[in-house]
């Protein structure tokens, strides 16, 4: 764990593979020094990552270019952290994108939801995702996609 | 009446660039030679944020319509570990019905604008910042910032005021310029001053900007930025409005 309470990581082994599970917020407060000595290959899950802002994006970026981009891999990226990778190419460069979160927002009861989505195999312009689902919550309405399939997934190279 | 028409120059317009077809990148260009007033509207003369642009190259006093209203929520932070609570009291007192994703919004914009005036307002008389990104900061009283929130019908008003009066348009296209030309690369090199990144982020995900400079004395960064329904990315506006060593 890091010496910074607003974010922590754990690692665990997976088919011998190292995951690396990051928690809370990715800031200017917070390094990566201890995942370096880790080693590579690392697959990076973020599923829970509450925040990242400007300052940790830039750490993350210097962490990705030292650590060596294409030992890494992202999994369960939630949308605070989709977004960074839409705006910022560095974010990701080369790491392979194992899935994401896509969030659905319910036009009935405005219940949310979000769905795992593989993005392994999608490619620039060619993916599919649903564009609505079943509410489980009031089981009446149905989720929409809670924005643009197209501006959502342009991190797809 | 009579004051006012005397005032009025004719030039005003050909000050504002508007057009239904330009997207950010283009216009953080044109921000980056030097254009003050941007609005990319299909409405063009008629669009209501242009008329105020219009009139306030005139006379200056004319608010836009979303920023008319006095803020709900107004909140003075000094300390850089208050940041995180003032947003969030901010996004519990006005947005707690809203979904996730504008929750999720509202926190990076505020957080950019707040983390971007505590940061990057004091300057040595090198120009240099005075306080670090790298560390937490403790301003003093006087240069303490105001990050104030107005819930309009349809939408989100926030504004952060600081008292150093030091950004200039100059400084905006440069960092913009950088910013869409290597989308973010080489803004990590930076890691001492004001690398832009932050503002960046605050102008891609904003529908309106305002940015009001007096020179040494204070800067009001304000935005607006829909909270229902999707956000048409062809249209928004970008206005600075500063003094004239502000520009140069």
């Amino acid at each position: 764990m890091l010496p910074n309470d607003k974010f922590k990581f754990e690692q665990m082994l997976r088919e011998q593979k190292k995951v690396i599970m990051l928690s809370g917020m990715i800031d200017e407060d917070t390094t990566f020094d201890e995942i370096m000595k880790l080693g590579s290959p690392l697959i990076f899950n973020f599923k829970g990552i509450t925040a990242i802002n400007s300052c940790g994006v830039r750490n993350w970026v210097n962490f990705l270019k030292a650590f060596g981009e294409n030992n890494a891999a992202f999994e369960e990226c939630p949308p605070t952290v989709v977004k960074q990778m839409n705006m910022i190419p560095s974010f990701t460069a080369g790491a392979k994108i194992a899935s994401v979160y896509v969030p659905y927002v319910c036009d009935n009861c405005d219940a949310e939801t979000m769905a795992l989505i593989d993005v392994s195999k999608f490619s620039k312009g060619k993916f599919s995702v649903k564009e609505t689902i079943p509410c489980e919550a009031c089981k009446e309405g149905e989720m929409e996609l809670d924005g643009h399939p197209a501006q959502y997934f342009s991190f797809i190279k | 009446m009579g004051a006012l028409i005397k005032k009025l120059r004719p030039q005003a317009s050909s000050e504002i660039v508007i057009s239904s077809t330009l997207d950010r990148r283009k216009a953080a260009e044109l921000i980056s030679q030097g254009k003050a007033h941007i609005h990319a509207t299909a409405l063009g003369q008629n669009d209501a944020c242009v008329r105020v642009t219009r009139s306030r190259l005139d006379i200056q006093t004319a608010p836009y319509p979303w920023g008319a209203s006095k803020p709900q929520v107004s909140i003075r932070i000094r300390e850089s570990s208050q940041r995180c609570a003032a947003i969030q009291n901010i996004l519990e007192t006005l947005f707690s019905a809203e979904r996730s994703s504008i929750k999720e919004n509202l926190r990076l914009i505020m957080e950019e604008m707040s983390s971007n005036a505590m940061y990057h307002s004091i300057r040595e008389e090198s120009g240099k910042d005075l306080y670090r990104r790298t560390q937490g900061v403790s301003l003093k009283e006087a240069e303490a910032i105001e990050l104030n929130c107005h819930r309009t019908a349809d939408g989100a008003y926030l504004s952060v005021s600081d008292h150093g009066g030091t950004l200039r348009l100059t400084d905006i296209g440069k960092c913009l310029e950088r910013c869409y030309k290597t989308k973010g690369t080489d803004q990590m090199e930076a890691k001492e001053s004001g690398a832009g990144l932050g503002f960046f982020m605050i102008f891609e995900n904003v529908t309106h900007m305002e940015i009001s400079v007096v020179t040494q004395v204070s800067t009001t960064i304000s935005v607006w930025l829909p909270v229902s329904g999707a956000s048409d990315p062809t249209y928004f506006s970008f206005n600075f409005w500063g003094g004239k060593n502000a520009t140069k």
